[in-house]
């Protein structure tokens, strides 16, 4: 019985590659108040790519989240996942939530069990596994956070950053499809910020066997800009841009978000007041945009340079 | 909070919780068993000795821990001390109020021997129980217990129970903390007035933040794949189990439970 359950499942993520994870068509919700969080939302998450929520606060990036894992219900409009419409019955919600691991803003509403180590296995253990297979997944979530030693310690003494890797390395012992990432480094200082970019680096290019599709919502604009595949600004409830990577007006897109109140990558703004300056060169082959920190160093240093060419798509990484 | 923070740091920590608990068990019976003085005592002292000695924990900090206790005993053992009697046949101390009939008394407090022995004894199974106690949660962090709780099957609607409300004491603690500190930063608890405001506020304020976190922690929960039970795994091999050791233990609690019950 359980090796058809798995078979079906393999079957179905066969079918589901090349596929959105998820597909929102003009879903809104309204809290039980009448008050509209999201009104008519249209977003496409594929898979294995990183995906990016710019809004402010209040935006209704944390609403729509909760959609995402079927906590709420949309009060109208079609939620997809893996292609199909959503049901929201127990077995199918069980399913998607084994698939599908949310990260929330507050890690001690996250974090349960008393010790770190018990708090990881509470996933795993829901979905029913066998103790040896628990207990192989916990210590290997532990070890890509970076929390190996922490395993024994008490939940409420590890400290903010800490908590909010504990509640990743909880999230990534289910071993999920997909990371639904709340503000993951709110409140986080620049060292522990790093950190968590580098993991979300190891997740979606490594992977633990492929690349997790990882939807993150944030403020922080510079970081949007150097690390999404796929961005879409969040403003009272409704899209209202979005930028592709792979196209061209990617960068154009980000120095217009002044038009929405979100100031523009100071990267991009340094960019183009150097280039207008004449401290870029400003031929065909330096119209590679920067994403990073280095690669802006890399064409300050290649003016003039015949030859050096930064070759685009390369995986990106945010420092 | 210190108790939880020297479970995790002390000596004893890596040792098998059925090994502490079966002694500390033991102990506990015997301590509320004993009808003589001299039991009890041998308990205490035995007990802050596996405290300090082996475990490591100083005894000024273990005299800090059992100010709560002991303030609590003194508060009941005055309490109980004292007897309503008829005001004609007091004790060895006593107080009465007069205006009966002729002169005679209508009610009176009294202190009597036999009443005071008799405290003086329950005072000290108190103390015996409380050292035993102390020896368990002082060298057991909270989830050792639960795990041995859980092996020892019980229903896991208490366990949860317990394990929520162990998460929920720290940060709810942390957040009064906060909020206090905010209170105080803008003149709250100054004076008299001010001080039955601020608490007055922060308590409704701390039942509201209670319910949004409680929302929060659901959601998270349903997130996780929580079906109506939590179900968590200790980790394996992490304490250092001794037959000897148990052995041992088992035989002085059956000792100390002999001697409560013969003597």
């Amino acid at each position: 019985m359980v090796a058809e359950v798995e078979k079906v499942e393999k079957v179905e993520e066969v079918e589901a590659i090349g596929k959105d994870t998820f597909e929102l068509r003009k879903v809104s919700y309204a809290y039980p108040d009448g008050a509209l969080a999201l009104d008519g939302i249209d977003i496409k998450v594929v898979r294995a790519k990183r995906t990016v929520l710019l809004g402010s606060n209040g935006a209704g990036k944390s609403t729509l989240f909760m959609l995402l894992n079927g906590l709420y219900r949309p009060s109208s409009g079609k939620l997809l996942f893996n292609g199909q419409a959503l049901e929201y019955s127990v077995s199918v919600l069980r399913r998607l939530r084994h698939k599908v691991g949310v990260l929330f803003q507050d890690p001690d509403a996250q974090l349960i069990a008393a010790s770190l180590y018990e708090d990881v296995s509470f996933g795993p253990m829901n979905m029913g596994l066998k103790k040896n297979e628990v207990r192989e997944r916990v210590m290997a979530a532990l070890k890509i956070t970076g929390l190996e030693r922490e395993s024994n310690r008490p939940v409420h003494t590890l400290s903010y950053g800490q908590k909010k890797r504990a509640g990743i390395a909880g999230i990534l012992a289910m071993r999920p499809e997909v990371l639904v990432l709340d503000e993951p480094t709110t409140g986080m200082d620049k060292k522990s910020q790093n950190d968590f970019f580098e993991l979300l680096d190891r997740l979606n290019v490594e992977g633990t066997n492929e690349r997790i599709t990882i939807i993150l919502s944030t403020h922080d604009i510079d970081f949007a800009y150097g690390w999404a595949d796929m961005v879409y600004v969040l403003r009272g409830g409704r899209i209202v841009a979005n930028a592709n990577y792979e196209q061209e007006d990617f960068a154009e897109k980000f120095m217009n978000l002044h038009e929405y109140d979100l100031p523009a990558p100071r990267l991009l703004e340094i960019y183009y007041s150097l280039r207008e300056r004449g401290m870029i060169a400003d031929d065909t082959l330096s119209n590679v945009l920067p994403r990073d920190h280095d690669d802006l160093l890399n064409l300050i240093k290649a003016r003039g340079v015949q030859g050096v060419r930064k070759v685009q798509g390369s995986s990106p990484s945010y420092r | 909070m210190l108790i939880d923070d020297l479970a995790y740091s002390n000596k004893l920590r890596g040792i098998h919780p059925a090994e502490k608990a079966s002694f500390a068990l033991l102990s506990m019976f015997a301590s509320m068993l004993a009808k003589n003085y001299f039991l009890p005592l041998v308990i205490v002292v035995l007990n802050t000795i596996l405290v300090t000695r082996f475990a490591g924990i100083k005894f000024k900090i273990l005299l800090k821990i059992w100010m709560t206790p002991l303030i609590f005993g003194a508060v009941g053992f005055f309490a109980i001390i004292f007897t309503c009697c008829n005001p004609d046949g007091m004790g060895l101390l006593g107080a009465g109020v007069a205006g009966g009939e002729g002169g005679r008394g209508i009610v009176a407090i009294s202190l009597e021997r036999e009443n005071l022995t008799f405290v003086i004894q329950r005072m000290l199974n108190f103390l015996g129980c409380v050292s035993s106690l102390f020896f368990l949660i002082l060298t057991t962090p909270f989830g050792n217990i639960i795990h041995l709780l859980r092996c020892l099957r019980v229903p896991s609607i208490f366990l949860e129970l317990v394990t929520i409300s162990h998460r929920s004491i720290f940060i709810l603690m942390d957040t009064v903390k906060l909020m206090r500190s905010a209170q105080i930063s803008r003149l709250g608890y100054s004076n008299f007035h001010t001080s039955f405001r601020s608490f007055g506020l922060l308590v409704s304020t701390l039942l509201v933040h209670s319910l949004l976190r409680t929302r929060r922690s659901w959601a998270a929960l349903l997130a996780r794949g929580y079906q109506q039970e939590i179900w968590l795994l200790s980790p394996a091999n992490c304490f250092h189990f001794s037959c000897r050791r148990l052995a041992f233990g088992l035989f002085i609690g059956i000792l100390l439970i002999f001697v409560a019950l013969n003597f």
